[in-house]
């Protein structure tokens, strides 16, 4: 008994000992992992991911979308996991599915591709490739069975989409580590939202289960930004400048177009030449080149000396034989030989360089810091503050600096010696056309969350008044007569009214000047541009067109930038149904129809249903009078006529009408023709029997 | 000596046929019972946690595509796109201003 014990005694203390080694070992591991192999150890400790937030969209002013996220994959193929048998039998339909989607390469030699790659296991197929696209792909014969039997590996990376392409390119701008552009960095906080954490226990691959955490953070998604640009203005803008660009053999242009009252930018197109030929937007000229205005700066000039009373516009300025020297320098006019003697105003619708430089020469050579000060007034001598970052190189000299000689003031009055942007510039012209308030040039309008508007921008008056009214008005009518008859008529048309004026920059003037010889030679460089506003009456919008360098079809402003000018108005002017009244009924009041004699019921019906006013008489026959604006149907006599048997007159009356009431009198009626009556046989009054024979004649 | 017994009837299972351990059966069935449903709910809750993902991946893969077709609709619905496709049967933008007839019922 005792031994039976014993030996029970041995195997429970075995048994108890390896299951005490065996937790010893357990215990040891646990704490070898938690201590040196943190990264076993905490590979399903719940941690915190972060979430990133959703960056908002870009939209354009009727809500077409210029920029949003939407992710590309970088597709590769492991051709090593595809089966022999399968590979053999649909390998072609494959590459024929490839072929089609792709469209860059033919179907045998995708066959080839995948043949030659047969054992790959990271073959590159194709990168950028969109959601449809590896939608498609993943229908594709082989592709469809998934990435363990089929091979497709799609790799996603993140992507910002500008569906519209190279429009507005610039000014959408890009997010990107150096030297972001645009609206992009503009709103980079707005439309980035704010990212969270979760907390997250790892279940599985790639497979997380989300834990209760105070420390857990929802992201808040980005907002959204609504731009100014109107996409089809932007458009045609575009297409515009691009043919002209071409046309002309230019280097670069720049179109945009402001709501005058607004200062909603709905149009901001740059473009320039690559090296082959075609062009794109990589430089945002229109609010970042800073260059000599030229002759469109003449309107400031003029300003300046109507503000101060120095002269009028119908004063006389001699412009000799079309130069004048001041100091060593020689002012020229465009036309050789000059003008002769001009008015002032004749000579800004002229563009003389020669009248305007004078007439500012004499006034304010002696306190040109007055003239400064008026140009300051206009808001030209201080950058703009506009939401899109923008390197600043504004330059307006200054009296008394080192920089300032005689021929300054001369030639800044016709806009050399100063650099503006070309949105400065329409900023001013689009304060002339708002009658003196000057207004920022706005890029967005608002900002949503969530399809709601959060945040909605209101209009920024950078100066109520640039100028006088009366000196406004003064000018108003040679700004349009420069498009009338002055160096802009080219543009001239009959549905509306455009103010403005043009400008034929000489790039490097100064080394020009300089070295005039050399420069005879086919070196001169121009920049044309024309500013201005439509319609004229009652301007909706403002427009500058800048083109820099064109080498074929002429070079002046009227004939370079004044047609790419009127070629977008004249689309803005027709597709923007806000400019167009409806026809005024008060004015353009229809004349009363014609109404024929008849059956009382059937012409007051037809009236009624016309809304066309009338009075009528109780009869069963009327014969209709205009009178007073209404039609009266007066009493026709007709059935007692009848039953009198006398005949009545049917002339004007329908011949249906006539025939149907006297065969039911008994006559014999014969008749030729359709319509009115505008003969009968027998006279008003006549005597009939039964039987009696009438012709009627209608026409 | 009590102690290397109490392990042995462990070790035997004797502590099973007492008839006071008996009571406590219906306690240890409730316990393994609730085991078993924590267990169950347990895998019920990360096979409903992989459906959500799943149905998660499907939700993007889906409102992906809504993206990138809108994209391309945007593309197609450009003017100058629309022109080059009507210029083909001879319409092109009228630069025409339209006449508005404003009808008040």
């Amino acid at each position: 008994m005792s031994s039976k014990i014993k030996k029970i005694n041995i195997r429970a203390i075995f048994l108890y000992l390896i299951m005490c080694g065996l937790a010893i070992i357990i215990v040891m591991k646990i704490l070898f992992i938690q201590t040196l192999q943190p990264q076993i150890s905490k590979i399903n400790t719940p941690s915190f991911i972060p979430l990133s937030a959703p960056r908002g969209n870009i939209f354009s002013d009727n809500g077409s979308l210029l920029a949003i996220s939407m992710p590309l994959y970088n597709i590769y193929l492991d051709l090593s996991v595809i089966e022999e048998n399968i590979f053999i039998k649909e390998s072609s339909s494959l590459a024929s599915g490839l072929s089609n989607l792709f469209e860059d390469k033919s179907t045998n030699e995708y066959l080839k591709f995948l043949k030659s790659n047969r054992n790959s296991k990271y073959l590159r197929l194709k990168h950028k490739v969109t959601q449809n696209e590896l939608n498609v792909l993943k229908s594709l014969p082989i592709l469809k069975l998934g990435k363990n039997k089929g091979g497709l590996i799609a790799e996603k990376r993140a992507n910002r989409e500008n569906p519209f392409g190279i429009l507005a390119k610039r000014t959408i701008g890009v997010l990107r580590n150096s030297n972001p552009i645009g609206l992009e960095r503009a709103y980079n906080k707005t439309l980035s939202g704010l990212d969270g954490l979760q907390l997250k226990q790892k279940i599985g691959k790639n497979l997380y289960r989300d834990e209760d955490s105070e420390l857990n953070l929802s992201p808040q998604a980005g907002s959204d930004i609504v731009s100014t640009i109107n996409i089809d203005m932007q458009d045609m803008a575009h297409q515009a400048l691009s043919t002209a660009l071409e046309r002309h053999d230019a280097d670069w242009g720049t179109v945009i177009l402001m709501e005058v009252k607004t200062g909603y930018v709905k149009v901001i197109s740059n473009l320039k030449k690559n090296k082959n030929g075609s062009f794109d937007e990589n430089y945002n000229h229109a609010i970042a080149k800073h260059s000599e205005p030229g002759s469109t700066f003449k309107l400031a000039s003029i300003l300046a000396g109507l503000e101060d009373s120095f002269f009028k516009l119908s004063d006389s300025i001699d412009t000799e034989d079309g130069t004048h020297k001041f100091f060593d320098k020689t002012m020229r006019d465009s036309k050789k030989g000059g003008y002769g003697k001009i008015t002032l105003g004749e000579a800004f619708v002229k563009s003389s360089n020669v009248a305007i430089s004078k007439v500012i020469n004499k006034y304010y050579k002696d306190k040109p810091q007055l003239f400064i000060d008026r140009i300051y007034k206009m808001g030209l001598c201080t950058p703009l503050d506009i939401e899109l970052p923008y390197p600043n190189s504004l330059l307006v000299k200054k009296p008394g600096s080192n920089e300032w000689f005689g021929t300054t003031l001369p030639w800044m009055s016709i806009g050399y010696s100063l650099r503006l942007t070309p949105l400065h510039m329409l900023t001013f012209y689009n304060a002339i056309a708002n009658q003196g308030v000057m207004v920022k040039p706005l890029f967005t309008s608002s900002v949503m969350n969530g399809g709601k508007i959060i945040y909605e921008k209101n209009i920024e008056v950078i100066n109520p008044a640039i100028c006088s009214k009366s000196s406004i008005d003064k000018i108003l009518p040679f700004l349009v007569n420069v498009v009338e008859e002055g160096t802009a008529k080219s543009i001239k048309n009959k549905k509306y009214k455009i103010a403005g004026k043009t400008s034929t920059t000489l790039l490097d003037y100064g080394r020009v000047e300089v070295d005039r010889e050399n420069y005879q030679k086919n070196i001169k460089k121009y920049q044309p541009s024309f500013i201005g506003f439509f319609p004229a009456e009652n301007p909706k919008y403002s427009c500058i067109v800048l083109v820099n360098n064109p080498k074929k079809n002429g070079f002046y402003g009227g004939d370079v930038a004044a047609p790419i000018f009127k070629e977008i108005s004249d689309k803005v002017f027709a597709s923007d149904i806000s400019l167009h009244q409806p026809i005024d009924d008060e004015v353009e009041k229809v004349s009363l129809p014609f109404v024929s004699n008849g059956f009382s019921y059937d012409l007051q019906n037809v009236l009624e249903k016309l809304g066309i006013p009338f009075k009528s008489q109780q009869s069963k026959w009327s014969v209709s009078v205009k009178k007073n604006d209404q039609i009266n149907l007066r009493l026709r006599n007709i059935n007692q006529d009848l039953n009198s048997n006398q005949i009545p007159s049917f002339y004007g009356m329908i011949i249906s009408d006539a025939v149907f009431l006297l065969e039911n009198a008994g006559l014999q009626v014969s008749f030729k023709g359709k319509g009115k009556i505008k003969f009968q046989s027998l006279k008003k009054g006549m005597k009939f029997d039964l039987g009696t024979k009438i012709n009627l004649i209608a026409s | 000596m009590s102690n290397n017994r109490s392990i042995l009837s462990v070790l035997k299972g004797d502590f099973f046929t007492k008839k006071e351990s008996q009571n406590y059966f219906p306690f240890l069935f409730l316990i393994i019972l609730l085991l078993l449903l924590n267990i169950r709910i347990s895998f019920n809750a990360e096979s409903l946690i992989r459906q959500s993902f799943a149905l998660e991946k499907e939700i993007t893969s889906l409102r992906l595509t809504y993206i990138n077709t809108k994209s391309e609709l945007m593309k197609v619905y450009k003017r100058s796109a629309v022109e080059d496709l009507v210029n083909a049967q001879g319409l092109s933008t009228s630069n025409n201003p339209p006449i508005i007839i404003d009808y008040n019922e």
